[in-house]
């Protein structure tokens, strides 16, 4: 039996199916009908897929290729919590650009024009089409109001 | 079907400014993001939600569905230029049509796949409304029943074409399922899953889970490939404008072919969870099948590129019809403009056939009028395609991302939708690296809603025997034989798997 990515995502679907279920059975009748219906059945497929992987052949070792890979998967889901924490902490007309522009250029190598281009193009677009233009507002960021009063 | 109420909606389309501008502005939208490999049109319309937030229905419909109407029609470009597919459908075109390049007949099969994108988009169109009128009975015959089924179908069909896992095909459309259940039940008023936040009452978002499940892990996919969407050896092929029209013609020289290839693809456009791939190979098949001279194909055949571009556009009018009368999508292209839709206020659904006419016929001109300019804009943008060769993927990724996070605020107003997004988009990335596919996924979202309706519904009705009805038969009946062709299709020819462009 190998545990490896591939099992480890059938056993975090089994565990959602498995919760929901679980959670369910506290709701009133008509409340926990479908959720149940569908629940339960996910539930049980579910534990046949992860026994599935389980069973499957082990992973063939690492090797240079897989190891970069990771290291790359790695990077991009650290980006992804950059610009998270970026648009959640300083908002979109600020949080966005300044992500776009470390991407760019911390993430990418591109050349630092070229980054801050990308970073006012970002802007530009938020500001004059969405802000100007769409007249939406933009969240502001959790942080930034504290820090700016 | 009244003539008035048919070129009324015609009128009021072309009469408009804003309606013509806004199918002007989407066109090139649509045929960039289906050029340019790895982008994709399902991501066009998921990215340019946020741009239609306030907009009247009619015009945000129009805008969406023009964009996505001529993706396929920009997707063959790279096809046929590099070899290099813009979305999945557009594989097929490859097979003649870069070899047709590679003989120096770039500007012919460019023609002959713009000539054969914009009759199929009209044809496409034509079907759906001279199907409205034998549809609106049929509509108006389905019962709670019949709906709380046909929505089990819908995943159970696409679950069975997903990929080489039933099982995860059904998993994963069950998953969307059980995220549509997240709100308050609005039978009991009992909170659902919303753990008392706020922002969870009214449900998952639509938008924000198609971003996540879609755009989200396509981008983490791109950065970790090494962000080179394609890698186009060597230089754009050299052609002219008179090729290009000399392949234009070369549609209405095969009259027959483009017209039954455009009827196939509309045909399996109708149908639940068929669609991109399956009706540009199968019109392919078909065209070899119907050659005098099938030896040619493979080797630059031009009926080789008319048949899957002709499918390709005439699809998504077919496509149209279950999502708009039954809320069923067609393709999941059509499950992420529903998603959209819903959030401009349209009801796609029986409603539809009794006072929502006036919407279809102008979706229907959309179709037709998109893939008339589209031929226009092919011709004046022809020579500029080469540059196609310097769009980096890494520079798309940061863009995307904004405009993603951008889309699940703005859908609600709502920065906990970002935290949503982000959970959802890396378990969508997982979900695309180990061969879970992830159409059925907003299929079950996006039905969860009216299948537990019409289930109480029908409950409520007939009891629990309500399946024996004859409608419901017929439709248990279908969900039976997909899933008894899924196995005799696994038994006969092995695990045969259905490739989606998401």
């Amino acid at each position: 039996m190998t545990f490896d990515g591939r099992a480890a995502t059938s056993l975090v679907m089994l565990a959602v199916f498995a919760a929901m279920s679980a959670i369910a059975m506290d709701y009133p009748e008509k409340a926990r009908m479908m959720p149940l219906l569908v629940g339960i059945p996910g539930t049980l497929l579910s534990l046949a897929q992860l026994l599935h992987d389980l069973r499957q052949a082990g992973a063939p070792p690492a090797d240079a290729e897989s190891i970069l890979e990771r290291r790359r998967e790695t990077g991009m889901f650290l980006w992804l919590g950059l610009f998270f924490a970026a648009v959640i902490g300083f908002g979109f007309l600020y949080g966005a650009p300044a992500a776009v522009f470390a991407f760019m250029r911390f993430g990418r190598g591109e050349s630092w024009a070229t980054s801050l281009a990308g970073g006012v193009a970002a802007w530009a677009v938020l500001y004059g089409v969405f802000t100007r233009l769409l007249e939406l507002f933009l969240f502001e960021g959790l942080l930034l109001p504290l820090l700016t009063g | 079907m009244q003539l008035e109420q048919v070129f009324s909606s015609l009128l009021g389309i072309v009469g408009s400014p804003q309606l013509m501008g806004l199918i002007l502005l989407a066109v090139p939208i649509g045929m960039f993001f289906g050029a340019v490999p790895g982008l994709g049109g399902k991501l066009g319309v998921v990215l340019l939600i946020p741009f239609v937030f306030g907009m009247d229905p009619v015009a945000g419909a129009v805008f969406l569905l023009a964009m996505h109407a001529v993706v396929h029609t920009g997707g063959s470009i790279p096809s046929i230029l590099f070899g290099v597919p813009g979305t999945g459908p557009d594989a097929a075109t490859i097979v003649d049509g870069f070899p047709m390049t590679q003989r120096g007949e770039a500007g012919r099969a460019l023609g002959a796949s713009l000539g054969a994108s914009g009759f199929g988009g009209v044809i496409g169109g034509i079907f759906l409304a001279l199907m409205l009128p034998l549809l609106r009975p049929v509509v108006l015959a389905f019962s709670p029943a019949e709906f709380f089924l046909l929505a089990i179908f819908g995943i159970t069909f696409i679950a069975t074409l997903s990929g080489k896992s039933l099982r995860k095909g059904l998993l994963v459309g069950m998953f969307g399922l059980m995220l549509a259940f997240v709100s308050l039940d609005p039978h009991s008023g009992a909170q659902r899953y919303t753990f008392d936040m706020l922002f969870l009452w009214d449900g998952v978002d639509v938008i924000t889970a198609v971003l996540g499940i879609f755009a989200v892990p396509e981008m983490i996919a791109l950065g970790v490939a090494g962000g080179s969407i394609a890698r186009v050896a060597g230089k754009a092929a050299r052609y002219n404008l008179r090729e290009v029209i000399d392949g234009i013609l070369d549609v209405f020289r095969h009259p027959g072919l483009s017209f039954r290839t455009a009827l196939i693809g509309a045909g399996i456009g109708m149908i639940p969870g068929l669609g991109g791939d399956a009706a540009s190979w199968i019109c392919y098949g078909h065209a070899v099948q119907s050659s005098k001279t099938p030896e040619r194909f493979g080797k630059g055949a031009v009926e080789g590129v008319i048949a899957p571009e002709t499918a390709n556009n005439s699809k998504e009018g077919g496509a149209l019809l279950p999502t708009l009368f039954f809320g069923v999508p067609g393709s999941s292209g059509m499950a992420i403009l529903l998603g959209a839709f819903i959030m401009l206020g349209i009801k796609p659904g029986p409603m539809m056939a009794m006072t929502g006419l006036d919407l279809v016929w102008a979706l229907i001109w959309t179709l037709v009028i998109a893939n008339i300019l589209a031929v226009a804009m092919f011709l004046a943008c022809a020579p500029a395609f080469g540059l196609l060769t310097f769009v980096r993927g890494s520079l798309i990724i940061p863009f995307v991302l904004v405009l993603a996070f951008l889309g699940a605020f703005l859908s609600h107003s709502s920065w906990e939708n970002i935290v949503l997004l982000c959970v959802l988009g890396v378990l969508g990335y997982f979900l695309k690296k180990y061969g879970w596919p992830r159409p059925p996924f907003v299929i079950g979202l996006v039905l969860g809603p009216v299948a537990e309706d019409s289930l109480h519904k029908a409950l409520g009705i007939w009891g629990p025997t309500f399946f024996l009805r004859p409608q419901s038969m017929v439709m248990v009946v279908l969900i039976v034989a997909s899933l008894a062709f899924y196995f005799w299709r696994r038994s006969r020819k092995g695990k045969v798997e259905v490739q989606y462009d998401i």
